[in-house]
């Protein structure tokens, strides 16, 4: 993903002692001017053209961007909706603020962005941070408390960087738990204060000092890290050195060249946000160069030379390289004045990695536990490799355990083609289990199905496990990134579902009594929680029954009938639903198998969900009904900390919740759908004599 | 606005012009409880409990099995004696019944006596001189004891609902739930808590509230979040999560408090744990 570092305006209404931009006299104050604006979101359109396939992260950052009022904000969606027509979809929107001035009024125009979460800076304990000419600590305080209670109330999260200065030294844990009492579902990034004015030189921390500082909080979290937010660095080296991910922020990737740069008020480029608040890295201005013009100029090949260059040299042989590749390169410059140097903070990492990381993480046992939790054993302390690469081939392929449903397996299959897309060597193997082997067989990353060996290299495909599951403020909870995440993907990823293994032909649907309108049911799921009553479906065919359409139910043979219906129970398998789904005009459907083929087919589907949740779960591009849950918990019976009740029935009996569902909504939902439809080559399926060749449509 | 769960005084013409709500009743004397409920019953509103508030220790409280049915919160001052109580027993297994007591010694004790007796008690915490350690100890009874025993609250509750990735608020266990729970008086004056009402320390009438939310609402429900402004201790506990700051004593010896909320979310996580092998294990049994 490429991401641009946005800076609308430099002005901020705090004054943040350690604040380049703050301090700045070349900072330029004013607003981007509306038609720099549009131009930039013209801009952002012809990169996402020609690059089909990339997504766009728009970084609003500053100075304070909620500075520059709802009203801006609402005239870069107008300019989004006005030049981004088509790819407006492959747009992140994130804002790094410090929530002063957040209010009610931002939160249609944020929403209407797709903005989810908050990038936010908070110190609990120095007077650091303060609003206005006398950094009014108190004030920026209360604020910031009653600005994050209000984002939490209006549906999103937000996460916090903490600059660690010579005066955190004194108390880490309290600032941790303070920071994880405040925000328990949010993230928290500790990042080294970085200082360019000597006379802020008090504040400033040696490399050491940064490693204590986070070896005193790191066994803390270690222990309790299932149940804690996102801490970083800790989760990334977590990620990296014990389960192979290749995922790394801007600093620590080595390709930050390739990925990411900044727009100035003004419209000048630059490397990113930190190289334009020092005034390095020009790259022109927005008035003259095309994005893919920038990310293609030569002194940013030469910035990605850079790794190569420290990689054979400064680095060379360092067993942290894959977790670091040399860090930022400013702050290489700040030490050495070279921006080919590494980052003085390298040796933070070193001795945090060494003295603290590899001591918890492989002593007392916990290290043991560590590999049966992790989703890939990997030995600790062992940089991330390029898949496929002389370990595997000595260890043997990792098995993949999937528990789950046939929907997990069509998932898995989406990331795992992802997988192979990327990384063609790499080879798993899957660890077999009747009813979801079949999705799986044939794929190009699933080398051998079967039982694993006692020694055998074991990954769960849990992703309702993983930390950060099920956050409905975040994209990252999604089902569908988490999985992707656990493979190393970096995210967001796009939600593509993927099988070799569908029947080749649908051999059921020609006897069918097709009309003008088809539509299909599939109301039963592996848990009785996530269905309605039989009840419910019966008055919803009836509502949708009409001489042009016909209404047919697939499912297993087991599940129950429902009246008006024409039944195919039992006689399509998972295989066998994909080809004959593609049939059908629409589908209604809960969460289940069905929900995630008619996304494989782009048939579109109307789904009802309880007590599992469409922002974690559903596609987008699917009409969503979503049953508020009235048992009392809040976050319906099967959100990521109770999934065992999947396999009790609900005891709500009548006030279940998808029997709440208005079936009037979705009558209107699934008639809309059906009166836009259009027209296919196999739509005068009632005069198709048995036999003729229908031409099949290929799956995505 | 959320419509909240109403908790009145026993006055007919009050419950009366209330419609479709759910009610909570609050009586004096044991002999109302029947009339209560039938009253709440056949006004047209959901009856949530009666609350009976009772003088007389569990032990005295004229038990009736015509209380069957009736879902009951008793607040006692006492357990009373169980030789007395052991024989009222048979009929309090039989009704849909919680004993609410103060967290006295005392009544530590005589709750894990009552919840082993299969009777379901909730006991009251308030900031103050608790016995931090028993308080513990009989945590420790109801998460993880494996003999058989009837729930204690607030710990079964915070069991339940606990999730290790958000705050846990459990005034409800005791009905203070500003986002939940109105206390009403007898002119539909609206306090927060039960303490509140017999205080008439009133927030606004109900038709008026319902009307417009006073801010004063949402204030109560975000004021565990002024612990980070100032510089509460609260803030930097290990237990916060499900104590928000909500026992600290005047005298600001947070040590005992900040041991048992750490200890319960600690026996949390481990009971968390234990789920989730078990459920690994079956697994890998088929």
């Amino acid at each position: 993903m490429a991401t641009v570092i946005f800076k609308a305006t430099d002005a901020c209404n705090a004054q943040c002692v350690y604040c380049d931009v703050a301090h700045n006299e070349n900072a330029i104050r004013e607003k981007m001017p509306y038609e720099m604006l549009e131009l930039f979101f013209s801009r952002i359109n012809d990169y996402l053209l020609a690059k089909p396939d990339d997504t766009m992260g728009i970084t609003w950052h500053g100075g304070e961007p909620l500075l520059l009022g709802p009203d801006y904000f609402a005239k870069a969606l107008e300019f989004q909706q006005k030049h981004c027509e088509k790819t407006a979809h492959r747009i992140r929107h994130n804002i790094q603020t410090n929530l002063t001035l957040f209010k009610r009024e931002y939160v249609p125009v944020f929403k209407q962005l797709g903005v989810t979460n908050f990038g936010t800076s908070y110190d609990p304990y120095t007077d650091l941070r303060g609003i206005g000419a006398t950094v009014d600590a108190n004030l920026y305080k209360r604020k910031f408390i009653e600005s994050a209670r209000l984002v939490e109330r209006e549906g999103f999260s937000w996460g916090m960087i903490y600059v660690v200065t010579k005066l955190s030294l004194s108390r880490p844990l309290d600032i941790f738990w303070f920071l994880m009492n405040l925000n328990p579902l949010g993230s928290v990034m500790f990042n080294p204060v970085y200082l360019r004015d000597k006379k802020l030189s008090y504040l400033d921390i040696t490399p050491e000092e940064f490693a204590d500082f986070l070896g005193a909080i790191f066994p803390v979290w270690w222990k309790n890290r299932w149940h804690m937010p996102t801490v970083e660095p800790f989760r990334m080296m977590e990620e990296s050195l014990i389960r192979g991910s290749r995922a790394m922020i801007c600093c620590d990737s080595g390709i930050c060249a390739k990925t990411h740069f900044g727009v100035a008020p003004d419209g000048a480029f630059f490397q990113c946000g930190r190289s334009m608040e020092w005034g390095l890295l020009g790259l022109g201005s927005i008035r003259e160069r095309s994005f893919v013009d920038v990310l293609e100029d030569p002194a940013k090949a030469k910035m990605l030379k850079r790794t190569k260059l420290l990689g054979e040299t400064e680095c060379k042989g360092c067993r942290y390289w894959d977790v670091c590749h040399g860090g930022c390169p400013l702050d290489g410059w700040l030490k050495t004045g070279s921006l080919m140097s590494r980052s003085r903070m390298c040796a933070a990492k070193k001795i945090f990695l060494e003295k603290y990381f590899e001591p918890a993480v492989n002593g007392d046992g916990s290290q043991k536990k560590a590999v049966e939790n992790c989703r890939v054993a990997v030995p600790a302390a062992r940089a991330s490799r390029p898949a496929g690469d002389a370990d595997e081939k000595q260890n043997g392929a990792i098995w993949i355990n999937l528990r789950g449903t046939a929907g997990d397996a069509l998932m898995l299959s989406g990331v795992l083609k992802q997988v192979a897309d990327r990384f063609p060597q790499r080879k798993f193997n899957l660890v077999s289990r009747a009813g979801l082997d079949p999705i799986l067989r044939g794929h190009p990353a699933i080398g051998e199905i079967g039982h694993p060996p006692a020694d055998a290299r074991i990954m769960s495909a849990d992703y309702w496990e993983e930390p950060g599951y099920g956050n409905r403020g975040s994209e990252a909870g999604r089902a569908y990134q988490t999985l992707a995440r656990m493979f190393g993907l970096e995210l967001p990823v796009d939600e593509r579902l993927w099988t070799a293994n569908h029947a080749e032909k649908n051999r059921i649907s020609f006897g069918l009594p097709w009309k003008a309108k088809s539509l299909l049911l599939c109301p039963a799921a592996d848990s009785a929680r996530k269905q309605m009553s039989i009840k419910k479906w019966e008055e919803l065919v009836e509502l949708l029954s009409g001489s042009d359409t016909l209404i047919v139910q697939a499912g297993k043979r087991s599940a129950p009938y429902i009246r008006g219906t024409y039944s195919l129970l039992g006689l399509a398998d998972e295989r066998e639903l994909i080809p004959l789904l593609q049939r059908f005009d629409a589908v209604v459907t809960v969460d289940n198998f069905a929900m995630h083929a008619a996304h494989l087919c782009g048939v579109p589907a109307v789904v009802l969900w309880g007590p599992t949740d469409h922002r974690v779960s559903g596609y987008s591009g699917q009409r969503h009904f979503q049953a508020a849950p009235g048992c009392g918990l809040e976050q319906g019976c099967m959100s990521s900390g109770s999934r065992e009740l999947c396999c009790v029935p609900c005891p709500q009996g009548h006030d279940h919740c998808l029997d709440s569902l208005n079936l009037q909504e979705i009558g209107g939902a699934v008639r809309e759908i059906l009166a836009g439809k259009k027209e296919k080559p196999w739509l005068g399926r009632e005069e198709c004599p048995a036999g003729t060749r229908v031409e099949e449509i290929s799956l995505p | 606005m959320n419509l909240r769960t109403l908790i009145c005084p026993y006055d007919p013409e009050l419950i009366n012009g209330l419609s479709n709500r759910e009610i909570g009743v609050r009586v004096d004397s044991a002999s109302l409880v029947s009339r209560a409920a039938e009253m709440v019953r056949n006004s047209g509103n959901r009856l949530l409990c009666v609350i009976l508030d009772s003088t007389q220790p569990v032990e005295a409280v004229p038990w009736e099995d015509a209380w069957k049915g009736i879902p009951i919160l008793l607040t006692a001052p006492a357990a009373g004696e169980f030789r007395k109580l052991v024989h009222k027993l048979p009929l309090l297994k039989t009704l849909n019944l919680k004993i609410y007591l103060s967290a006295t010694d005392e009544n530590i004790r005589d709750a894990r006596i009552l919840s082993s007796l299969g009777v379901s008690c909730v006991l009251r915490i308030e900031a103050g001189a608790v016995d931090w350690e028993a308080l513990t100890d009989l945590m420790t009874y109801a998460l993880c004891a494996r003999a058989p025993h009837a729930p204690i609250d607030p710990f079964d509750y915070i069991a339940r609902k606990y999730d290790a990735r958000e705050h846990l608020k459990w005034g409800g266990v005791y009905l203070e739930d500003a986002e939940k729970y109105f206390h009403l008086d007898k002119e539909k004056n609206v306090a927060l808590s039960a303490k509140e009402a017999l205080a008439r320390q009133f927030i606004g009438r109900l038709d008026e509230i319902e009307k417009a939310e006073p801010e004063e609402i949402a204030q109560r429900a975000d004021a565990w979040s002024r612990n980070f402004t100032g510089n509460s201790p609260c803030a930097t506990c290990e237990g916060f999560k499900i104590c928000m700051g909500s026992f600290r004593p005047e005298d600001g010896k947070t040590e005992g408090c900040k041991a048992f909320f750490s200890e319960t979310i600690e026996t949390l996580g481990e009971l968390y744990a234990q789920k989730d092998r078990a459920g690994k294990e079956r697994v890998w049994q088929l």
